[in-house]
């Protein structure tokens, strides 16, 4: 038997290049940490999506329908007729590369295949090989291809490592929207059932109890009242909100994330201190209990669907106009969709704030207004009692989140709230922020805990910004406007800038607010002790009145 | 001149050598693209191997290589190969190939002069930068799995608790013994 170990001069000849092959020859393999699970089949049955059944990416058959080829086919037809722009993103592309390395996912994972271009070329090849003359005849050639089930599982695996975020379709010089060419790609996907589990079960959820977490309306209310345990105990204020009150001037809807997920919850707690703040005239809804809809990374179909409680529950409560929290995909579905999807809405009144008298005109036809917006046009009419230096331990900088920034224009309300909340706000360089801001990684439904190593390929430029920012002006709180930015950021910031926190913008506007009634606000809101949190950064100890009142030395020099 | 003088030299084509073995080990196209763009932000896995190398380096050129900022060195490029599409053996591959480029780069030099046994104390050095790149690899991916279980907590667990569902067990002694009626009812 020949010996097994290699000689000296074979290990010498080790390449570490990887072999040169094409990219149509390139398979993806599905490891462990790189993969989305596969959507469980209840979940498609509970909202009658097609294909329901029990399959895994990892297995070679993936039960796919017996016509799947033809559904596929028709899938792509069907779209191409019914959507101008994606007829139109199939045939201009020159392949020019503006987009290739503006990707988060290609910048971080280094995987071709991550290039908007190339991505994209993932479905136009399919366009060319089974629609095209050209492509049909000359196949590689002329740039097409034959339809497989290769081709539908690299679809599955890269269609899913896309975030929709858009900043590849800011330097595209056509303006095509490559997130528009996933959208595409997912709902064939979905044709065949091919859905991912983070995406189609809370779809399901949201569906039958109005939000992603299928929380029923007394849990909702329940965990609502367990933050409101929170305030009273870190500020001294009870606050006694309403929930499904007919009569409200405004109706508030914010992701579910948030009334039970560390750190949103701080977020939450922030919106109700801020409404108890101005005495605003709202109230909750438990079936209209998600802000966020996954239903626009499934079809444009199940958006509306999903969309739909939003004004039918504005209708049913009889409020004027709708509030709405801080969250990414949610704004971009409400500002570029909801109006002609699931409008008008002519029962409702265009927003004018019952404190300030402000008129929202850029609301005028959705009738909804973000947070942000609300809370900027607060404080710039003097509405808010304000204690910036309660956040002074903190040196803040500001994540934009894709979809408010790309999908709505809004870039300065955040930043007018935060220099107005604390004392210490440091922007990262202007090639990561406003329009040209790094995605999180976890959005359009990666957000789930299987895909951890991936998602932090995606996040690794925004990490590093925020590496340059900590490195330059000691900046320890990341806050954005966003859900998912704030469930994703824990676990990335750990990864990769340890030392770094993240928060909602809302949060510092609460920690930073002086209420009516209060006590010596020692805690923040997340039951942290103000000082010890000041000891960090070397300021000095705030003496609280209770100390002095109770004879305790109080040493000079302090605060 | 001495072996270290040699490598101060040819440092730049060294670095060279050692950053385009790097970068090849990348699709082609995202070589190209790691090689050519300079902007840190847009380009953060190119410039921290770019960065990075030469650090490595001219700690090792330095003679009194500190451990510690080794390993602040290496673990900026190991960090991101350990979330990257590389076997172990692949992603931590690149400290060897610092030793093939000085090979390379000082092996006429070295035999003229009879420097080799010096050859052989530098290439020791990288292989302990390897062990030390080992341990960063290993630490990384534990974190990976550490972070993973943190996340599902947070998640779940207050939620858990508040519902009465999770409890959290206090410490053994404070535990009270089951009482009689307990017991009973547990059978």
């Amino acid at each position: 038997m020949a010996n097994p170990t290699p000689k000296p001069e074979q290990i010498a000849a080790v390449d570490h290049k990887p072999p040169a092959a094409d990219w149509m020859d390139t398979k993806p393999e599905f490891k462990p940490g790189m993969f989305l699970y596969a959507v469980r089949k209840e979940s498609l049955e509970g909202v009658g999506q097609p294909n329901p059944r029990d399959w895994n990416p990892t297995d070679a058959d993936w039960k796919l329908p017996a016509d799947w080829k033809g559904i596929v086919r028709e899938g792509i037809k069907e779209r191409l007729q019914r959507f101008r722009s994606f007829q139109i993103f199939m045939d201009i592309c020159v392949r020019c590369g503006a987009c290739a390395d503006k990707c988060h996912f290609f910048i971080g994972s280094g995987d071709p295949k991550n290039m908007p271009v190339l991505r994209a070329e993932l479905l136009r090849s399919i366009y060319r090989g089974e629609f095209k003359v050209a492509g049909k005849i000359l196949g590689k050639l002329a740039g097409g291809r034959k339809l497989t089930e290769e081709v539908i599982k690299e679809w599955f695996y890269y269609y899913f490592q896309c975030t929709e975020c858009r900043r590849c379709s800011v330097y595209c010089p056509y303006g095509i929207d490559t997130a528009e060419i996933t959208i595409m790609a997912r709902e064939i996907l979905n044709l065949l059932g091919c859905q991912i589990d983070w995406v189609g079960t809370p779809v399901n959820n949201c569906f039958h109890t109005g939000n992603h977490l299928g929380l029923k309306p007394h849990t909702y209310k329940e965990n609502v009242e367990y933050l409101l345990d929170d305030i009273e105990e870190y500020s001294g204020v009870r606050i006694n909100p309403s929930f499904n009150r007919k009569g409200a001037e405004l109706l508030f809807i914010t992701p579910s994330g948030d009334v039970f997920a560390d750190p949103g919850i701080f977020t939450f707690m922030g919106y109700l201190m801020l409404f108890d703040h101005i005495g605003l005239d709202y109230t909750w809804s438990t079936y209209a209990s998600e802000g966020g809809n996954f239903g626009f990374f499934t079809s444009h179909e199940m958006m509306k669907r999903l969309n739909a409680k939003m004004y039918a529950e504005a209708k049913r409560l009889g409020v004027k106009w709708i509030l709405g929290g801080e969250c990414g995909h949610m704004w971009r579905v409400i500002t570029q969709y909801m109006d002609t999807m699931n409008g008008p809405a002519d029962f409702l009144e265009v927003p004018v704030s019952p404190i300030t008298g402000t008129r929202f005109q850029n609301s005028a036809s959705t009738k909804m207004v973000h947070i942000s917006e609300f809370t900027a046009d607060l404080i710039h009419n003097n509405k808010l009692k304000l204690d910036p230096s309660r956040n002074d331990h903190l040196r803040v900088t500001f994540h934009d989140s894709c979809n408010p920034a790309r999908g709505m224009g809004m870039l300065e309300e955040p930043r007018y709230i935060l220099n107005n909340v604390c004392n210490n706000f440091f922007e990262m360089p202007p090639q990561t922020i406003r329009e040209n801001t790094f995605c999180c990684g976890g959005g359009a439904g990666l957000n789930a805990g299987e895909n951890m190593e991936m998602r932090f390929r995606g996040g690794l430029p925004r990490m590093n910004a925020v590496q340059y920012v900590k490195d330059r002006h000691g900046v320890n709180m990341l806050a954005c406007v966003c859900a998912v930015d704030r469930a994703v950021f824990p676990a990335h910031l750990e990864y990769w800038v340890p030392g770094v926190k993240n928060c909602g913008v809302t949060e510092l506007v609460a920690n930073a607010l002086v209420m009516d009634g209060e006590i010596p606000r020692q805690y923040n809101l997340r039951g942290e002790e103000v000082n010890d949190l000041r000891e960090e950064v070397d300021l000095p100890p705030i003496q609280w009145p209770e100390e002095e009142e109770g004879g305790e030395p109080s040493e000079e020099g302090g605060e | 001149m001495t072996f270290q003088e040699l490598l101060l030299k040819h440092k730049s084509s060294i670095l060279g050598d050692w950053v385009k073995a790097i970068v090849e080990t990348y699709p082609a196209e995202t070589a190209r693209f790691l090689r050519q763009s300079k902007d840190q932000f847009a380009n953060p896995v190119g410039a921290a191997i770019k960065t990075e190398t030469e650090h490595i380096f001219d700690q090792l050129v330095s003679g009194g290589a500190e451990r510690q900022e080794l390993d602040k060195f290496l673990d900026r490029i190991i960090r991101i190969r350990a979330v990257q599409d590389f076997t172990p053996a692949l992603a931590l591959g690149f400290i060897y190939d610092l030793k093939r480029a000085v090979r390379r780069r000082l092996e006429k030099d070295l035999k003229q002069q009879g420097l080799e046994e010096e050859l052989l104390k530098f290439e020791e050095t990288v292989d302990n930068l390897m062990l030390q790149g080992f341990a960063i690899y290993v630490s990384c991916r534990e974190q990976i799995y550490d972070l993973k279980a943190m996340e599902m907590r947070n998640l779940y667990a207050k939620v858990l608790e508040r519902s009465g569902i999770f409890t959290v067990v206090p410490d053994q002694e404070t535990l009270e013994p089951l009482s009689e009626t307990d017991e009973q009812n547990k059978a």
